[in-house]
């Protein structure tokens, strides 16, 4: 442990530290209290899924009024929920960045002037830090690690050295999985939210029409996903052109197979060349019964520790946002009350100590 | 009933529907502390700082507070979220009333109480919404009358409100029809019943060629209309939102929300298809 989280400990009297987090990063209003980092006492979700599915897509408009409406609801079921006096509560977090701007100030409003009217410290904190910390609530993570996160709007390698210092060694640099996912379920006819409608397809179906796998240069941990979206696409509209039946099960299958086939054997890599002790999944596309599988299967057979969140920590929520302020807390590192949505906010320079570095 | 001997009185007013991010503290209708900052979009970063300053420079614990008045818009979505969202958090957490105040009605106070008119004032409201169009309502308002029953008061005296009568409701119109149906209403009146001023406040620049038509539309003199740019100013977000506490027209914390005045485009989008 840290001089730094030693010390923090001192202050709080070796009491049990009580996080009250709070997420609204993109269509989901999530209110956590979470003890010391791991133990979630209540986890609040005001998911607007239905409200979207009408349009085909989150609206952000209308997710920041959604957002509006029931955050100081979900902040006072929770506490009470938590069975933990507000006065008791040791900090108050929220997901600065990244995320939609104005669904991000919502919640950045609404926690500081809760700490405010609390007089307790603001922790500002990013929302794929807690993807990554979602695994700190199902058990002590093991460092050095390796997070591959995979969500609607992430798809990253992340190298952590030790607690709470990150490093992105690849990332997309076209559409995130849950995009692409998103967009071949479109052109094969499912509705919103297309990624469960591939998956199941693809899981199916009896076998795969090729496509190309997206390796891109020797060594790199980058992903791109936009040549294999095009692919489908083509694919789709050639059979329409020639009247025929779309193979959606094999296309499924063969899309699946590709972005499952790339993101396992780069992140299976990553975890050789930097000898890490354990894998991290995360991020909603963690629910991809495919790509679970197949990692499961190649961590098993390479004897690499993997740790998958259970769902309700995989798609947005603020627990996870609670798990990743408690490291920032123990690390003496907190927020002022001049923080604001930082849509494009840096994982890299979120990690513990880089404001002292800076 | 704790708070019996404490000053019931002290109400805190923010607004930030527009480009200014207003901030007062008032106590029986004296302003305190007030603070109206061209902020440039920076309301979310601003705002809660701002309102840690006027209540230290107010002299005043947050647990003293006997209320919250917002401005709710119509205005910027994301501006009117900012002050709402923080209004209704300090409400619950702080377990007080608040009160929603139009943000046009405490523009419209602010820019008649600037232009200094004396008579009876037909005051219109405007934050641009683009497009030629403008968040906007109208009220009448007449000069407030000398008091005499308090002669000797002291400079930090109450401030008199304006009476402002609302004549329609808070809308997003395009400014060229707007100017248009109003001045067929002035025309409907009786020379004897038509105000001595028509008042335009707010985001005036852009507006200004439009709305100065009206005088022509109309027939009225052109030294009968005028406009004064200005903003929703802290002290009139307080003093109306004030009043509404003192009513009983307090709105539980849970359910204070924007008034967007329409729907999103995207709603709007999808009651179109068929
Ligand atoms: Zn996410």
């Amino acid at each position: 442990m840290s001089t730094a989280a030693e010390k923090q400990i001192e202050d709080t009297g070796g009491k049990s530290v009580y996080i009250l987090a709070v997420e609204t990063s993109c269509d989901e209003t999530s209110v956590a209290v979470v003890k010391d980092g791991r133990e979630v006492l209540v986890n609040l979700v005001a998911s607007q899924i239905e409200t979207h599915k009408a349009f085909g897509g989150v609206v952000p408009e209308v997710a920041s009024r959604q957002h509006v409406e029931c955050i100081t609801l979900l902040m006072e079921q929770a506490i009470a929920e938590s069975g933990i006096a507000p006065e008791q509560l040791t900090a108050i977090a929220v997901t600065e960045g990244p995320g939609l701007v104005g669904a991000l100030l919502v919640g950045i409003m609404a926690a500081k002037a809760l700490a405010f009217s609390l007089d307790k410290p603001l922790i500002g904190t990013h929302h794929i830090a807690g993807h990554i910390y979602a695994n700190q609530l199902i058990g002590e993570i093991q460092y050095p690690a390796i997070a591959l996160v995979v969500s609607g709007g992430h798809t990253e390698i992340v190298r952590m050295e030790s607690e709470g210092r990150f490093e992105v060694v690849g990332q997309t640099r076209d559409d995130a999985v849950g995009e692409a996912y998103d967009k071949v379920a479109r052109s094969l006819g499912f509705p919103y939210p297309g990624g469960p409608h591939v998956d199941k397809a693809a899981q199916a179906a009896n076998s795969a029409v090729p496509l190309p796998r997206v390796w891109l240069e020797e060594g790199s941990y980058d992903f791109s996903l936009s040549g294999l979206k095009s692919a489908v696409l083509n694919l789709v509209n050639q059979s329409r052109m020639k009247g025929e039946e779309i193979d959606a099960g094999g296309i499924a299958r063969g899309f699946q197979e590709s972005v499952v086939e790339v993101l396992v054997g780069k992140a299976v890599r990553a975890m050789r060349q930097f000898g890490a002790k354990q894998l991290l999944l995360c991020g909603g596309v963690a629910a991809n019964g495919g790509l679970r599988s197949e990692l499961t299967a190649r961590c098993e057979a390479e004897g690499i520790t993997l740790s998958i969140p259970p769902m309700k920590y995989c798609t947005d929520n603020a627990a996870m946002i609670g798990a990743a302020a408690y490291i920032k807390w123990m690390h003496g590192e907190v927020s002022d009350l001049y923080i604001k949505g930082e849509p494009g906010m840096s994982l890299e320079n979120w990690s513990v100590g880089r404001s002292k570095e800076q | 009933m704790e708070k019996n001997d404490r000053p019931l009185s002290r109400i805190l007013a923010l607004d930030t529907s527009s480009a200014a991010q207003a901030v007062a503290v008032l106590d029986e209708g004296r302003v305190l502390y007030e603070s109206n900052n061209l902020a440039e979009r920076n309301h979310s970063v601003n705002l809660l700082p701002e309102i840690e300053r006027a209540l230290s420079e107010s002299g005043t614990n947050k647990r003293e507070l006997a209320g919250i008045a917002v401005g709710i818009g119509p205005g910027s979505y994301t501006g009117v979220r900012i002050a709402v969202t923080t209004a209704k958090t300090l409400a619950w957490a702080l377990k007080l009333p608040v009160a929603a105040v139009s943000s046009l009605e405490a523009q419209a106070a602010s820019g008649f109480e600037a232009s200094c008119l004396k008579g009876r004032t037909w005051i219109i409201p405007l934050v641009d919404a683009r497009r030629g169009q403008a968040y906007t309502a109208l009220f009448e308002a007449s000069a407030p009358q000398e008091n005499p029953t308090e002669p000797d008061q002291a400079p930090d005296q109450a401030l008199e409100m304006p009476r402002l009568e609302r004549l329609t409701e808070d809308a997003i119109l395009l400014v060229s029809e707007w100017t248009a149906h109003i001045a067929d209403r002035l025309k409907e009146l009786s020379a004897s019943e038509r105000p001595d001023y028509v008042l335009f406040t707010g985001e005036t620049d852009k507006h200004a060629e439009t709305v100065l038509t009206i005088a022509q539309l109309a027939g009225l003199p052109d030294d009968s209309i005028r406009l004064e740019n200005c903003s929703a100013a802290g002290r009139w977000i307080g003093l109306i939102g004030a009043e509404k506490l003192a009513s009983g027209e307090n709105i539980e914390a849970h359910g204070l929300l924007p008034n967007y005045t329409q729907v999103t485009e995207a709603e709007a989008n999808l009651l179109r298809k068929p």
